[in-house]
C-alpha cells in the first residue's frame, strides 16, 4: 500500500490550511455573528467578511480538484519524475499561498472589527467546540 | 474531467517516444482518480485541500500494517534480490517520512489552531508556525517522492503494473 502511504504523506504534506491566516476562521460563523455582535450595521459587515472567507477557501478547492488528480496520475504512470512532482506541487503551494495573503488580510479584519470578547465568543475554545461539531459532517 | 486528465496524463513513454495507455489504467477502465477520491480517501483528500479546522485533524500517522503489505508485495513480485532490497529500503525510508511527518504535522496545526483561536496572537506568531508548516511538509515530502521515484526507476513495467494493481485493488 505504498500508494496510500503516499498519498497519506503527500496529501499532509501539501499546506493543508490557510496560512498564515489561521484555520479556525474558516469557519461558517456567520449565524453567531448577529448574536454575538449586536450593533447590526457591524454584525452585516461582519458576515460579508466572513462569507468571502469562505467563498475563497471554496474557490481553492475547486482549483485543487484537477491537481489532486493529476498527483494521483503522477502517482500510477512509472516513469513520472521528481521534477514532475515538484511541478505540480508548486502549483499547488502557489495557490496555499495566493489563498494564504488574501486570508491573512481578513483576519486582520476580522480581528480589527471585534472586541476581544467578541473574538471570544465567535472563535474561542467553547465556540470552537460548537463550530466545530456543527460543521462535523461538511 | 477525471477522465480527460487520466486520457491526457495516462501513457508511459515507449522506446519509440510515443506514448501509451498505462495497462493498469486501461485494465480498470475508469477514472482512477475516483476511485482514488472514494470516501476511503475522503478524509485524506480533505486534508489536501482542507483549510479551517479540518486541518487539525490531519489523518492518523500510517499504521505499520500498509507498509508491512507493500514489502509484501514488492517480495512477490521483484524476484531480482538485489534490486528487491534497494526497493525495500526506499519503502521503508518513504514510511519513515510519512510517520515522523505526520506527527510533525499534526503538532504544528494544533498550534496553530490554538494560536489562531488566541485573540492576542500576532500576525508574526502566525506567520512562524505557517513557515514552519510549509519547511516540514517540504522536506518530508521531498524524501517521499524521491523514495517513490527510485522504486518506480528500480520496477520493471511488469513489476509496477503488479505493484500498482494491488495498490489500486486496495483503493477499490
Amino acid at each position: 500500500m505504498l500508494i496510500v502511504t503516499l498519498l497519506l504523506s503527500l496529501t499532509a504534506l501539501f499546506p493543508s490550511g490557510a496560512q498564515p491566516s489561521p484555520p479556525a476562521l474558516v469557519q461558517d460563523v456567520t449565524a453567531r455573528i448577529p448574536q454575538v455582535v449586536g450593533d447590526a450595521p457591524r454584525a452585516a459587515r461582519l458576515v460579508d467578511l466572513n462569507r468571502a472567507m469562505l467563498s475563497q477557501e471554496a474557490e481553492v478547492q475547486t482549483a485543487l480538484a484537477p491537481l489532486r488528480e493529476k498527483l494521483i496520475a503522477l502517482y500510477t504512470d512509472r516513469l513520472s519524475t521528481e521534477a514532475d512532482f515538484a511541478t505540480l506541487t508548486s502549483q499547488i503551494d502557489d495557490l496555499r499561498s495566493a489563498l494564504t495573503a488574501r486570508l491573512g488580510s481578513e483576519r486582520q479584519a476580522m480581528h480589527d472589527a471585534l472586541s476581544a470578547g467578541e473574538w471570544q465568543a465567535l472563535y474561542g475554545p467553547a465556540a470552537a467546540a460548537t463550530t466545530t461539531a456543527g460543521s462535523a459532517g461538511k | 474531467m477525471v477522465t480527460e486528465v487520466m486520457r491526457a496524463g495516462a501513457g508511459v513513454a515507449q522506446g519509440d517516444g510515443r506514448r501509451a495507455t498505462h495497462p493498469t489504467r486501461r485494465r480498470y477502465g475508469r477514472p482512477i482518480g475516483r476511485v482514488l477520491l472514494g470516501s476511503a480517501f475522503g478524509g485524506v483528500l480533505t486534508v489536501l485541500g482542507g483549510c479551517g479546522q479540518r486541518t487539525a485533524s490531519l489523518p492518523p500517522a500510517p499504521s505499520p500494517t500498509p507498509i508491512a503489505d507493500f514489502r509484501a508485495v514488492l517480495i512477490t513480485v521483484v524476484a531480482d534480490q538485489g534490486r528487491l532490497q534497494q526497493m525495500l529500503g526506499f519503502a521503508d525510508e518513504a514510511q519513515r517520512a510519512a510517520t515522523a511527518a505526520q506527527a510533525q504535522l499534526q503538532a504544528l496545526s494544533s498550534e496553530q489552531d490554538i494560536l489562531a483561536r488566541d485573540y492576542a496572537t500576532s500576525s508574526e506568531a502566525l506567520a512562524d508556525v505557517s513557515a514552519r508548516l510549509q519547511a516540514t511538509r517540504a522536506i518530508y515530502r521531498t524524501i517521499i517522492i524521491h523514495d517513490r521515484c527510485e522504486i518506480a526507476k528500480l520496477a520493471t513495467d511488469q513489476e509496477w503494473n503488479a505493484i500498482a494493481d494491488h495498490e489500486l485493488g486496495v483503493l477499490k
